[in-house]
C-alpha cells in the first residue's frame, strides 16, 4: 500500500461540499441538538474493544442525548466490514493503518475540520508529526502523512479543510515485561526490543497476532539482536521480510513463542497466568495487570517506541442527521471527559489540556508529565493501578512521543506479509 | 464407680469397639477416596482423549480452511461445518464434565470456544469474500476490461477511434489484465500497481475525440478500476483473515487443548497423587489404629491377667484351701474397692465361717457318737421288748393248748359232777364252780387269740363261706344270752346282701359276737338291734359289709370309748369288778377288723347305749341274688295288723305289703272281710292270750295268719308253740327263717317243726361224752353250745390227729362229732385210722357242709357211722343223738332201777 504523500488538487469537488455541509451543522452544535418530538437518533459505531468501552458509551448516551450502538471486533474483520460495507456503521475507530485501505475503498468521507470545534486545541503530532522540536520522526505511517485529504483526493501532509479522520487516542507501545521473571543478566541492561527475542526468555514471549503491529515488534527486536537490518523498517523490502521470517520461523520452531494473542484481555491472560514473561503490549493492559498487583513493566526500549494513533472515520454512507450526530459525538470525544478517562489506561488524547481538568493533578503529572505517581492512582475500574511513587516508564507524554521508531503501519508488502506471517506462525 | 471391675472391663470393651468402629470407618474412607481417585483418573484418561480429539480435529479444520484458500472447494466447507459441529459438541462434553479438573479450566473451554467461534465467523467471512472475489473476478473486473476491449473494438468500428494509440491501448488492457491475473495467482503490490499504471496509462491515451466514446471509456476504466481495488481489498482482507487471524486463532486453540491435555493430565496425575498420599495416609492411620487396637487389647488383657484373672486365681486358691479345710491366715486383694476386693473379703467370711463349722461339726460328731450309743442301746432295748413280746406272746400261744385241755376238763368234770345227786349247798357250789370254769375258760381264750394276734400267728383266711351260716350261729349265741336276761334282740339284714361272701367267716363271726355278747353284758333291760347292711360294688365284686349292734345298755364316756379298744382295758376299773372280763374282747376286735382291712366305729351315751359298727371289705360272688330277694310276696291286699310294726321295713317292702296294708287290732277286727294272708304282730304275750280265739277263728275261716312275736324267753317260746299251730317268726330271727315263715304264710310251706323240735329238744336230756372233732372254733363254738344244752359233755379235738390221740389215751368217749373238713388230719383219715386201732365200737357222725350223696357215701366208706350237713340244726343233731346215746331220764330211770 503506498503512503506517499501527493499534495494536488486541493480544491475538490468534494471538499466544497463538505464545506458547505459543516457550516450548515455548525450552528446547531452547542445548542440541544435536537428538536423535540423527534426520535431519538441512533449512532453506529464499529471499531475495537480499545475505545469501544461500556463506560464511554454510557457517558457519551448520556451527554448528547441519543443512542449508540457499539459494534466491536477484531482489528481485521472490522477494517474488513467497514470496507465493504460502508452503509453498516456511521463511525469507525480503529488505528491509523486502517487509513489507506478505507480511503482507496471510499468507504469513508472527508471530515470537515470546520465542525470539529477543538480542532485548534489538537496538538502537533498529527499536524506537523512533531510534537516537539526534538522529536524523532517516527518510520511507517506517521499520523500527519495520512490525515490531510488532498486535493486530488490522495491523503498527504497538505493541510487543507478536510481530514480522513479525527485525531484522538494514541499512545506509545512496546514491550511489557514481569520483572519478577526478568532474567538477571539483563537486569542491568536498557531496556531493548531485542529482549523478546532473547534466549532467556525462550518459550515465556507472546507477540501481538497482527503484521501491521506485532511485525514491526518483531522487526525492531530482531534488529535489536543484530540479526537483521532493514533500510528502511516502514516499508520492508520483500528480501528483508525474507530474512527476517527466516529467523523468526526458526525460532518458532524452537519454541521460542508460546502464543499470538488477539485481544488487550487476551494479552492480560498470557502474562497473568505466567505463561509468558515478556510480550508485546497495549497500555490497558499494563494498568490491568498492575492493579492486579502483578508487577509489569511497560518498557521504554533504547530503539524508540511503536507508535500508533487512534483515527475516528466517518462512513462515506452517513449523511444527513446521522452524520450531524457522528460529529456531534466526535466533538464528545475531543471534550475532555473521554481523554481523560482513557488517561487512566495509559492513552494520549489528542487535545490533552482540554482533559486536564478531568484529571487530578497527581493523574496528570503521572499520565502526561512523566512524574512519579504522588498517591495511589486508580484505572477506570476503580482499582488501583498505579502505586504511590510509581513513575511511568519513558517519562512525560513529550519525551514518549518524541521517541518512536515506528508508527503502526501497512506496508507495499502487506500481502507479503501476510504469507510470511502465516508460515510464521503457524511454523 | 470406676473401682469396679464391670466398668473398667466396660469401658475398655466400648474403647476396644470404638476403635475397631473408626478402623472401619477408616478403611471405608480409604477405599472412597481410592475409588474416587480410580474414576477421577479414568475421567482425566477419557478427557484428555477428548482434548486430543478436538487438537486433531482444529489440525483438520485448518487443512480444510486451506484447501478451500486454494480451490474454493464447496467439500471443504461442508467438512468444516461438521467438524465444527463436532468439536462443540466435544467442547461441550469436557464442559459439561463432572471432573473438577476440567471444570477448573472453564475460562480455558471459554476462551477455546471464544476462538473457536471467532474461527467459524471468519471462515464464514472467507467463504464470502472467496465467492464475492469469484464474482469480481467474472463479471467486475475481467468483463470490464473485456468491455472496454469491446468499447475499443466497437470504437475503431465506427472510425471514432484514433489509430495511432489503438495499438498502444489494447496493450495497456492487456498489461492490465495480465496484472490482475497475476494478482490473482499472487497477491502483490506489484501486480496492483501494474494494473492501476496500465489503466491510468490507458485513461491518458487520447483514444477518441468522440467525447461520448472518450466518456465512456474513462468511465468502464474507473470501473474497472474500482473492481480490482476492491478484488485486492477482499483478497488481502481474505489472506489476512487466514493467515493472521484464523491461524492465530486455531493456534490459540491449539494451545489452549494441550495446556487443558496437560492439565488435565497433571490434575489428574496430581489427584491420583493425591489419592496415593490420602490412600498412604489413612492406611498409615489404619495401621496406628491397628496397632492401638493391639496395643489396648494387649493392655486390656494385661489389665484382665494382672487385675482380674491373677486376683481371681489366688482367691480361688484360697477357697480351694479353705475348702479343702487349710486354715488361711492372709487373703490377698482384701484391700480392694473392686469385685476382687468383696471376694476376698466373702473369702475371709468363708474362713471364719468354716473354722464355725468345724466346731459345730466337731460337736456335731460328739453328738451324734452319743447318739448313736443312745440309738445303739434303743435298738437293743426295742429288740429286747420285741423279743420278749414275742417269747411272752409265743409262749401264750404254745399255752393255750396246754391250758385248754385241763380246762375242758375241769368244766367237764364239773358238768358231770352237777348232773349227780347233790345237796343244795354242794349244787351250788358245783354251780359257782362251772360258772368260774366258763368265764376262766372265755379268758383263757380271748388271752390265747389276743396272743396269737400279738405273736402275729393269726392269718386271716380267704374262704367262700355263707352269711346265712354266720347269721345263724349269732342269732343262736346272741339269743340264748339275751334270752337270760330277757333282752329283745331284733336282728335285721339288708335283704339286698349278697348271701355268698369270701372272707374269714370264724374271725368275722368272732367280731360281731364279740360286741354281740358286750352288748348282751352291758344291757340290763331294753332292746338291742343287730344290723347288718352293705354296699355292692359290681364293678370290682366287692361287699363293703357293716354290722351295727346298738343297745341300750348303760354306755360310755367319751374318755372311756376312747380307751376300749386299748387291750386289758375296760370302761373302768368298776365295770371289771361288775361285769368281769378279760378286756380284751373289743381289743381282739379292733385288731381283727384292722387285720381285715376294716373300719370300727363307735359312740356311745352315758347311760343310754352303745353304737358299734365294723365294716369290712369282702369280696363277692358273682350274680347273686341278695339274702332275701328270693322270699316270696304276699298277694296285694295282705293285711298287716300291728300298732307298732315288728318287721323291719325293708322286710315289709320285700314281701310287698305295703303301708297301706297295716291295720290295727281293733281296726282289723271290725274289718268284715280279711284277705287270705294276713300277719299279726304280737309285741307280747298278753295280747297273744287276748287274742288267741280270734286268730284261731281266722285261721278256722280258712286264713293263714303268720304271726310275728317279739323276743321271748325259752318259757313264752314254748307257750306260743304249745298255743298256736301257724306259722310264726320270734325276733330274734334269720333272714332264712322269715324267708320259711313268709312261705308258710303263703302255704307254700307246711309249718316246719323245727321250733317244736328244739322246744321238745329242750326239755331233752342225753348222757354221755362226747368228743368233738372240729377245726372251726365257730363251730366248736356253737355245736358245743348245743351239745351242751342237750346235756352232753364234750371234749374237743382240733384236728383228726389229735381225736386219734385222745382216743388212744382216753377211750371213755361215747361219741365222736368228726367234721369231715379239718387242717392236719382229716376226718375220713382220722375214722379210718380209728377203725383201724380198734376203736370199732364208737359211733362216729360226720359233719361237712358238703351235702351231696357222695359225700355222705364217702363218710360211710371211712366207717363213720352218720353224717350231718353244716349248719348243724338241732333238731337234727338230737335225733341223732338220741338215736345213738341214752336219754338222762331213761338212764336214771334205769339207773334208778
Amino acid at each position: 500500500m503506498p503512503n506517499k504523500i501527493e499534495t494536488d488538487n486541493p480544491t475538490s469537488p468534494l471538499r466544497r461540499t463538505l464545506l458547505k455541509g459543516s457550516a450548515a451543522l455548525s450552528i446547531s452544535a452547542g445548542v440541544a441538538p435536537f428538536a423535540i418530538g423527534q426520535p431519538k437518533p441512533t449512532l453506529r459505531v464499529l471499531g475495537t474493544h480499545v475505545t469501544l468501552q461500556e463506560e464511554i458509551r454510557q457517558r457519551a448516551m448520556q451527554d448528547l442525548g441519543i443512542n449508540i450502538v457499539f459494534e466491536a471486533s477484531g482489528s481485521a474483520s472490522v477494517l474488513q466490514r467497514a470496507s465493504i460495507n460502508p452503509a453498516s456503521f456511521d463511525l469507525y475507530e480503529q488505528w491509523s493503518n486502517s487509513i489507506d485501505v478505507l480511503w482507496r475503498a471510499k468507504a469513508i468521507q472527508p471530515i470537515d475540520k470546520k465542525r470539529i470545534l477543538y480542532w485548534e486545541e489538537i496538538n502537533n503530532l498529527c499536524k506537523t508529526g512533531k510534537l516537539t522540536s526534538r522529536a524523532r520522526m517516527g518510520a511507517g505511517d506517521a499520523p500527519h502523512k495520512i490525515i490531510n485529504v488532498q486535493g486530488d483526493g490522495t491523503l498527504g501532509e497538505y493541510h487543507t479543510d478536510n481530514i480522513s479522520f479525527l485525531p484522538y487516542v494514541h499512545n506509545v507501545d512496546s514491550f511489557g515485561y514481569d520483572q519478577r521473571l526478568l532474567p538477571t543478566e539483563l537486569q542491568n541492561e536498557e531496556e531493548s526490543w531485542g529482549w523478546l527475542l532473547d534466549s532467556r526468555y525462550s518459550g515465556k514471549v507472546a507477540i501481538v497476532n497482527d503484521p501491521t503491529i506485532g511485525l514491526f515488534d518483531l522487526a525492531l527486536a530482531a534488529q535489536a539482536k543484530g540479526f537483521v537490518r532493514f533500510n528502511d523498517i516502514g516499508a520492508m523490502t520483500e528480501v528483508e521480510l525474507d530474512d527476517l521470517f527466516s529467523v523468526l520461523i526458526e525460532l518458532t520452531q524452537l519454541n521460542h513463542f508460546s502464543g499470538f494473542w488477539t485481544s488487550v484481555p487476551e494479552s492480560v491472560q498470557f502474562m497473568k497466568s505466567g505463561r509468558v514473561a515478556i510480550e508485546s503490549m497495549f497500555s490497558p493492559a499494563v494498568s490491568a495487570l498492575n492493579g492486579q498487583n502483578i508487577p509489569v513493566t511497560f518498557a521504554a526500549p533504547k530503539e524508540g517506541y511503536r507508535g500508533w494513533h487512534g483515527v475516528m472515520c466517518l462512513s462515506a454512507a452517513c449523511k444527513g442527521r446521522a452524520q450531524d450526530v457522528a460529529y456531534e459525538y466526535m466533538n464528545w470525544w475531543l471534550s475532555g471527559w473521554p481523554g481523560a478517562y482513557i488517561a487512566r489506561q495509559g492513552y494520549y488524547i489528542s487535545n490533552p489540556k482540554r482533559s486536564a481538568k478531568y484529571l487530578s493533578d497527581a493523574e496528570w503529572n503521572y499520565w502526561y508529565e512523566g512524574k512519579m505517581a504522588s498517591e495511589p492512582l486508580k484505572g477506570p475500574d476503580g482499582m488501583v493501578s498505579v502505586k504511590k511513587g510509581a513513575q511511568r516508564n519513558g517519562g512525560s507524554y513529550e519525551e514518549r512521543f518524541s521517541n518512536v521508531a515506528v508508527w503502526n503501519t501497512v506496508m507495499p508488502t502487506y500481502e507479503y506479509s501476510l504469507q510470511k506471517w502465516y508460515e510464521f506462525i503457524t511454523s | 464407680m470406676f473401682s469396679s471391675i464391670r466398668t473398667q472391663l466396660i469401658a475398655v470393651l466400648v474403647a476396644l469397639i470404638a476403635l475397631i468402629l473408626a478402623q472401619g470407618f477408616i478403611a471405608r474412607q480409604n477405599q472412597v477416596i481410592l475409588s474416587n481417585g480410580v474414576s477421577s483418573a479414568a475421567k482425566a484418561v477419557i478427557d484428555v482423549g477428548l482434548v486430543k480429539e478436538l487438537e486433531r480435529d482444529v489440525v483438520d479444520l485448518q487443512r480444510n480452511v486451506l484447501i478451500f484458500k486454494e480451490n474454493a472447494s464447496q467439500s471443504a466447507i461442508t467438512r468444516f461445518g461438521r467438524l465444527m459441529v463436532t468439536i462443540n459438541a466435544k467442547l461441550d462434553e469436557l464442559e459439561q464434565a463432572d471432573s473438577p479438573e476440567v471444570q477448573a479450566d472453564d475460562d480455558i473451554l471459554t476462551r477455546m470456544r471464544d476462538h473457536l467461534n471467532a474461527y467459524q465467523e471468519n471462515f464464514n467471512q472467507v467463504v464470502d469474500a472467496r465467492s464475492e472475489r469469484d464474482n469480481l473476478v467474472a463479471s467486475g473486473t475481467l468483463s470490464g476490461i473485456t468491455t472496454l476491449e469491446r468499447t475499443l473494438q466497437d470504437a475503431l468500428d465506427r472510425n471514432v477511434l484514433n489509430e495511432a494509440s489503438i495499438d498502444s491501448a489494447l496493450t495497456l488492457l492487456l498489461r492490465a489484465e495480465n496484472a490482475m491475473l497475476k494478482y490473482l495467482s499472487k497477491p502483490d503490490i506489484k501486480y496492483t500497481t501494474s494494473f492501476n499504471d496500465a489503466l491510468n496509462t490507458f485513461q491518458s491515451l487520447p483514444l477518441s475525440n468522440d467525447d461520448a466514446v472518450q466518456g465512456r471509456i474513462f468511465r468502464l476504466t474507473e470501473k474497472a478500476k474500482s473492481d480490482f481495488f476492491k478484488l485486492t481489498q477482499i483478497t488481502q482482507g481474505n489472506l489476512f483473515l487466514v493467515n493472521v487471524v484464523m491461524a492465530g486463532s486455531a493456534n490459540e486453540f491449539l494451545y489452549l487443548s494441550g495446556e487443558l491435555a496437560n492439565k488435565v493430565t497433571d490434575e489428574s496425575e496430581q489427584a491420583t497423587k493425591r489419592t496415593y498420599a490420602l490412600a498412604k495416609n489413612t492406611q498409615q492411620n489404619g495401621e496406628l489404629f491397628s496397632l492401638f487396637a493391639i496395643l489396648l487389647a494387649l493392655i486390656a488383657a494385661l489389665f484382665t491377667t494382672m487385675r482380674m484373672l491373677g486376683p481371681i486365681r489366688s482367691i480361688t486358691e484360697v477357697f480351694n484351701k479353705l475348702l479343702e479345710g487349710v486354715q488361711i491366715s492372709y487373703i490377698p486383694g482384701s484391700s480392694r474397692q473392686d469385685e476382687i476386693g468383696n471376694l476376698a473379703k466373702a473369702a475371709l467370711v468363708f474362713s471364719d465361717k468354716n473354722r464355725q463349722t468345724e466346731k459345730l461339726l466337731t460337736e456335731a460328731q460328739n453328738m451324734n457318737a452319743q447318739l448313736e450309743g443312745l440309738n445303739k442301746a434303743l435298738t437293743e432295748s426295742k429288740m429286747k421288748a420285741e423279743q420278749a413280746t414275742a417269747s411272752k406272746s409265743m409262749f401264750l400261744a404254745n399255752m393255750s393248748h396246754e391250758i385248754r385241755t385241763p380246762m375242758n376238763g375241769i368244766i367237764g368234770l364239773i358238768e358231770l359232777a352237777q348232773n349227780q345227786e347233790l345237796n343244795p349247798t354242794v349244787k351250788g357250789y358245783l354251780d359257782k364252780a362251772a360258772y368260774s370254769g366258763q368265764i376262766l375258760l372265755s379268758v383263757i381264750n380271748d388271752i390265747l387269740d389276743f396272743s396269737k394276734i400279738e405273736a402275729g400267728k393269726l392269718k386271716i383266711e380267704e374262704v367262700s363261706f355263707s352269711l346265712h351260716s354266720l347269721f345263724d350261729n349269732l342269732i343262736a349265741v346272741i339269743a340264748l344270752r339275751a334270752k337270760e336276761k330277757n333282752l329283745s334282740v331284733h336282728f335285721t339284714v339288708n335283704p339286698k346282701i349278697p348271701p355268698q361272701v369270701i372272707g374269714d367267716p370264724l374271725r368275722i363271726a368272732q367280731i360281731i359276737m364279740n360286741i354281740g355278747n358286750n352288748a348282751v353284758k352291758f344291757t340290763e333291760q331294753g332292746r338291742i338291734n343287730i344290723e347288718f347292711d352293705g354296699d355292692v360294688d359290681e364293678h370290682d365284686n366287692m361287699l363293703s359289709l357293716t354290722m351295727r349292734i346298738t343297745d341300750s345298755g348303760i354306755g360310755m364316756s367319751q374318755s372311756q370309748l376312747a380307751r376300749i379298744f386299748n387291750p386289758f382295758t375296760q370302761a373302768d376299773g368298776s365295770t371289771n369288778r361288775k361285769y368281769g372280763g378279760t378286756g380284751l374282747g373289743l381289743a381282739i376286735v379292733s385288731q381283727l377288723t384292722e387285720l381285715m382291712h376294716g373300719h370300727l366305729h363307735a359312740t356311745s351315751t352315758m347311760g343310754k347305749g352303745s353304737m358299734f359298727e365294723v365294716t369290712l371289705p369282702l369280696k363277692i360272688l358273682n350274680n347273686q341274688y341278695g339274702v332275701l330277694e328270693q322270699a316270696p310276696q304276699l298277694p296285694s291286699g295282705s293285711l298287716y295288723i300291728t300298732e307298732s310294726k315288728l318287721l323291719p321295713n325293708s322286710y315289709c317292702e320285700q314281701i310287698k305289703l305295703a303301708d297301706s296294708a297295716v291295720l290295727s287290732m281293733e281296726l282289723a277286727k271290725q274289718v268284715a272281710s280279711l284277705p287270705e294272708q294276713i300277719l299279726v304282730d304280737i309285741p307280747e304275750f298278753s295280747v297273744f292270750r287276748k287274742n288267741i280265739a280270734w286268730l284261731n277263728a281266722l285261721v278256722e275261716e280258712g286264713k293263714s295268719v303268720g304271726l310275728v312275736i317279739e323276743s321271748a324267753g325259752s318259757a313264752l317260746q314254748s307257750k306260743y308253740a304249745s298255743l298256736w299251730k301257724g306259722p310264726l317268726v320270734i325276733h330274734p330271727f334269720t333272714p332264712a327263717q322269715f324267708e320259711r315263715f313268709v312261705n308258710q304264710v303263703m302255704r307254700n310251706d307246711e309249718p316246719s317243726s323245727d321250733l317244736e323240735a328244739e322246744e321238745s329238744g329242750h326239755d331233752v336230756k342225753l348222757e354221755g361224752h362226747i368228743l368233738l372233732v372240729e377245726d372251726n372254733n365257730i363251730n366248736q363254738l356253737v355245736t358245743g353250745e348245743m351239745l351242751t344244752n342237750l346235756g352232753l359233755t364234750f371234749d374237743i379235738a382240733e384236728d383228726g390227729k389229735q381225736a386219734v390221740q385222745k382216743i388212744e389215751n382216753s377211750p371213755q368217749y361215747d361219741l365222736i362229732l368228726m367234721d369231715v373238713q379239718m387242717p392236719v388230719m382229716d376226718g375220713y383219715e382220722a375214722t379210718i385210722s380209728l377203725r383201724e386201732k380198734g376203736f370199732k365200737q364208737i359211733p362216729i357222725i360226720g359233719l361237712s357242709a358238703n351235702a351231696m350223696k357222695e359225700d355222705k357215701q364217702n363218710a360211710m366208706d371211712a366207717g363213720m357211722d352218720d353224717y350231718l350237713t353244716k349248719p348243724i340244726k338241732q333238731k337234727s343233731l338230737i335225733s341223732l343223738l338220741m338215736h345213738y346215746l341214752k336219754s338222762a331220764t331213761v338212764e336214771k330211770q334205769s339207773a334208778i332201777q
